[in-house]
């Protein structure tokens, strides 16, 4: 967990520098639902979000214009994937979960969600209300 | 960007079902249909031969890396080399490899009206360098070689796809699924005293795989993304920093690893 908190750091960090003042604000979070107490709680916390992230970048990723900006985001989501995979593997060791049927269907295609599923989903987490009425639906 | 494709003119010019089966009423070919869902084929805007021809290119590297990588993994579980316990992780792997194999294939033929690729015949021992069918722990090594080369080979041709939308998103949709693999193989190695890797690559370390296998690593030790150090920017270690993004192959480069595989 040590690690994911490093790389988190680092894509937002990146992030901020990279957008510069057009980056979104900082965003307060309600983290009242996860029992911090719980290793089930926050592994199924971390694995809501890593799996999230993966299906945000995935659908993302069409509307991308610019190739610079489509491959670094590239890079971001296979380990966005590597880590779901390890949270899944930490959860139910030595299982299929690591790349589930829950997320991959019968082409092998990962889901995608639009900006407008994972916004939705991020908001239980997220107070600050976030305008996504500028992105493409 | 692909232009907006909702014009009743472009309507006209998607592949509809019915035209992309020469011969409706052949089971195999409607049973191979059924797994390329509607929207594929009806979402596929009209598209410049010119880009049809490229597309149909990089679909076909796409194709290769999961021809070798199904067949892989279908001659490992069939020689048994597979301890018992981790049958269900390789089953599942190859059953997304041949889902990768089965899809690259419809989109190859039906959609983009080209020809796939045939399947090479490949030779997992590398010239005999390998025993991947008769002892586990090489069987991995090379298992987690190819995942984490499909990765950066998928990543290298996100640009070259994306006059596509729909065929960028598939592209992407099947990258995270081969993160993923690469992910459970490593810590698979791991668990076993095989090696110390984590499910992500630290700088551009094979750990303990063969040394022929650097070339999928070299690279991977880089951190800094559009112009931007990120150990400058945030004071976290090198290591955790190389983590944090994969980076892109050539094709080239990806052929060159996958041909010591080649018969």
């Amino acid at each position: 967990m040590g690690d994911l908190e490093k790389h988190e750091r680092a894509h937002r960090e990146f992030f901020k520098a990279a957008l510069g003042n057009m980056a979104i604000g900082e965003l307060d979070v309600d983290f009242s639902a996860i029992d911090f107490n719980s290793r089930d709680s926050v592994l199924n916390a971390a694995k809501t979000f890593e799996d999230l992230g993966v299906a945000a970048y995935n659908g993302a990723g069409q509307f991308i214009e610019s190739s610079d900006y489509l491959l670094i985001a590239g890079k971001i989501v296979s380990v966005e994937a590597r880590h779901a995979a390890a949270i899944r593997d930490l959860i139910n060791p030595g299982s299929a979960d690591f790349a589930g049927d829950d997320l991959i269907d019968a082409n092998g295609l990962e889901r995608t969600l639009t900006f407008s599923q994972v916004l939705t989903a991020a908001s239980t987490y997220v107070t600050t209300p976030i305008d996504f009425s500028q992105l493409p639906s | 960007m692909c232009p907006d494709t909702k014009t009743p003119e472009e309507r006209d010019t998607f592949f509809s079902r019915r035209d992309a089966i020469p011969q409706f009423g052949d089971l195999s070919k409607k049973m191979a249909m059924a797994a390329v869902p509607l929207g594929i084929l009806t979402a596929m805007p009209k598209v410049a031969k010119a880009d049809t021809v490229s597309l149909i290119g990089v679909l076909n590297f796409a194709l290769t890396l999961e021809h070798l990588e199904y067949r892989y993994y279908q001659t490992g579980l069939y020689a048994n080399v597979i301890t018992a316990a981790d049958r269900l992780i390789f089953q599942k792997v190859r059953d997304h490899e041949l889902a990768h194999v089965k899809f690259l294939q419809e989109v190859i033929t039906y959609v983009l009206k080209g020809t796939a690729v045939a399947q090479p015949v490949f030779d997992f021992t590398a010239g005999g360098a390998f025993s991947p069918f008769t002892d586990y722990p090489t069987f991995l090594a090379l298992s987690q070689a190819f995942e984490d080369t499909g990765v950066r080979a998928y990543k290298g041709q996100a640009a070259n796809v994306k006059e596509s939308d729909v065929v960028l998103t598939a592209a992407l949709s099947i990258h995270s699924v081969e993160a993923r693999h690469a992910s459970m193989v490593r810590r698979l190695r791991t668990k076993k005293g095989l090696d110390t890797v984590k499910g992500w690559i630290t700088n551009n370390s094979r750990g303990t795989l063969p040394a022929p296998t650097q070339g999928i690593y070299t690279g991977e030790e880089n951190v800094s993304h559009g112009g931007v150090n990120v150990i400058s920017l945030t004071g976290i270690d090198a290591g955790a920093v190389s983590e944090a993004w994969d980076e892109p192959l050539t094709d080239t480069q990806v052929l060159g690893i996958a041909s010591l595989f080649l018969a």
